[in-house]
């Protein structure tokens, strides 16, 4: 409207330059043109730390290819994106039906809160927590098993047969909290007389958060998923804490993800492993799989669209 | 119908519930009571109250074991951080969000990518390019990387805010002669003050918690910055077996950036959630 004017555009002009273009170069330097840079970097023979740069072509992505560590943490990473996606999304559903019932809007965000909360602590924290929580002698939950007399159940959490889903279980207790934040916004924005229309033709409270709460927050939904898949891909913190049987050790490699093994083989201290270039490849890696995924699952909602109108 | 399955599965829900938030509470009182514990008491009874609170177990950690020069260096890496991002964000964002002109959508769509951009796939060049200007290993460098990567995020909240605010007295403003700066600041800032305040709320928390960047590029231990310093802490005490020591510093390590938020939760969640559901 008011830039049509000419007088008042010649007044923006110098406004908007000078307030986008800094920032704008910037987040260019420092956030887009470093891909330019991994790509490059990917091409070489490189440790990173000497001189000596050769260039290999594709050879450093046709090695990944046939590195099965590499391999193994691209396959728990899409374990994560599966398995956590379903648990978070399932609970964080749950919570949303039973929080949504609440009468007192202080209960309500009183509960959100809580289950806020782990996000705002220190991953170092929460990994050590759950070493005390799934400790095989002394931790929380076999003490609770014996407790209730089911020691039978108890295990080793921490060795290498359920190491997998400890890591995954600390990383649902997290994001639960995360998600239902967003999941309960989107659920305040969904007009009531809706439900009031609903609730008349005789639909119980279940029915209508099946009818009218899951589909009317696909959108919620869909940014959930979107968002939790780059978090299992770059998750970092919570999983190179939770190092085997406490920290002070690299962490196992049946729980690390891409970007876990990518810091290994570029900064590792305890093994040094020092090949920047070759890690610059994971890193190209990782961006081209996070991308595939959010076009994937941005087609499958889409598709779904049919469906429902 | 079958009203009553219904009403059973809403208990059912109800108690998962209730279980999972008693977890929570539990965890962070856990958290507190063992930080007064002897190391002993872990030993002997590690989810027990302490017979006596050993207060010398936060001294010890505070003085002996560095724990302030981490505190120091968070407090001022993360407050600077937060305002500098704060400072180069709300101006693009008010103009991103108000003002259509060539270019707009492009800039407005490399923030948005932004976002979903993992850190890792950067902080190999990253690393590159600050060791050659000597920022690494410098909080002046961890203020510029907690900054230039806090950006996306940030004004993607912020064009959220903006755009709820009406832009008719900025708009009037300007026809009586006010120049597109003095509009902003004198009219637009202040309107936008409790969205810019939840973003900073919303920084701040996010960057205290940091981990990653912080153990890539800092590794003198006297610029370490929390987290990373409880994680050489963690080693080092479990080494020594100082568990009450331990847990003193992880409740002064969290205790910042959890009480901001309990205090600001409202405006914290308000922060995060402005851009739901206006698609």
């Amino acid at each position: 409207m008011l830039m049509e004017s000419p007088i008042l555009n010649n007044r923006y002009k110098n406004f908007i330059l000078a307030t986008t273009i800094p920032v704008f170069i910037l987040y260019g330097i420092f956030m887009i043109f470093p891909i330019l840079q991994s790509l490059y970097y990917s091409l070489f023979d490189w440790s990173g730390f000497t001189k000596n740069m050769t260039f290999i072509g594709l050879k450093n992505y046709a090695e990944l290819g046939t590195d099965n560590f590499f391999l193994k943490t691209v396959w728990t990473s899409l374990k994560y994106v599966l398995y956590g996606g379903v648990l978070i999304i399932g609970i964080t559903l749950l919570f949303t039906y039973a929080i949504t019932g609440y009468k007192s809007k202080r209960m309500k965000d009183l509960v959100q809160m809580i289950l806020f909360m782990p996000n705002t602590v220190s991953p170092v924290a929460l990994a050590l927590l759950w070493g005390f929580v799934l400790n095989t002698r002394w931790g929380l939950l076999n003490s609770i098993l014996q407790g209730l007399g089911l020691g039978f159940l108890a295990q080793g959490w921490l060795g290498d047969d359920y190491i997998f889903g400890a890591a995954l279980s600390l990383l649902v207790w997290i994001h639960v909290g995360f998600f239902i934040v967003i999941y309960l916004a989107g659920a305040d924005r969904i007009p009531p007389s809706l439900y009031e229309a609903a609730e008349i033709d005789g639909a119980n409270e279940w029915k209508r958060f099946i009818m009218i709460t899951i589909p009317l927050l696909k959108d919620v939904i869909e940014t959930s998923i979107v968002l939790w898949t780059i978090f299992a891909f770059k998750i970092f913190g919570y999983i190179y804490a939770f190092g085997a049987g406490g920290c002070g050790s690299d962490p196992s490699p049946g729980i690390r993800n891409l970007s876990v093994q990518l810091y290994l083989t570029a900064f590792g201290k305890r093994t040094p492993i020092n090949r920047l270039a070759y890690a610059s490849a994971m890193a190209i890696i990782l961006l081209l799989l996070v991308a595939i995924l959010i076009y994937l699952i941005r087609k499958v909602f889409k598709s779904t669209e049919i469906l429902e109108y | 119908m079958n009203s009553k399955l219904d009403q059973i599965l809403k208990y059912i829900i109800n108690l998962f519930l209730i279980v999972w938030i008693g977890f929570s509470i539990f965890m962070f009182a856990w958290f507190i009571i063992s930080s007064f514990k002897s190391t002993r008491e872990i030993y002997t009874s590690v989810w027990g109250l302490p017979k006596v609170f050993r207060i010398e177990n936060y001294t010890r950690v505070l003085t002996d074991f560095g724990l302030a020069r981490f505190l120091l260096n968070s407090v001022v890496t993360v407050l600077t951080a937060t305002v500098l991002t704060l400072a180069l964000s709300a101006p693009i964002s008010y103009v991103l969000s108000k003002l259509k002109f060539r270019g707009s959508s492009f800039i407005t769509m490399s923030f948005i990518i932004g976002i979903g951009i993992p850190v890792q796939t950067i902080f190999i060049p990253l690393y590159l390019m600050m060791s050659k200007i000597n920022l690494t290993d410098s909080l002046t460098g961890l203020i510029w990387l907690y900054t230039v990567t806090s950006l996306p995020f940030t004004i993607y909240l912020l064009m959220g805010f903006f755009k709820t605010i009406p832009s008719s007295l900025a708009d009037s403003a300007q026809i009586d002669g006010a120049s597109a700066w003095q509009s902003f600041i004198k009219i637009m800032l202040p309107m936008a003050r409790s969205g810019i305040l939840s973003a900073g709320i919303y920084i701040f928390v996010m960057l205290w918690k940091e981990f990653e960047l912080a153990l890539v590029f800092i590794s003198k231990e006297h610029k370490q910055t929390v987290s990373l310093g409880l994680y050489s802490l963690v080693t080092k005490l479990t080494y020594t077996g100082d568990w009450g020591g331990l847990f003193a510093s992880v409740v002064l390590v969290i205790l910042p950036s959890v009480v901001f938020y309990i205090l600001l939760a409202k405006r914290f969640i308000a922060g995060l959630t402005v851009g739901i559901g206006k698609n």
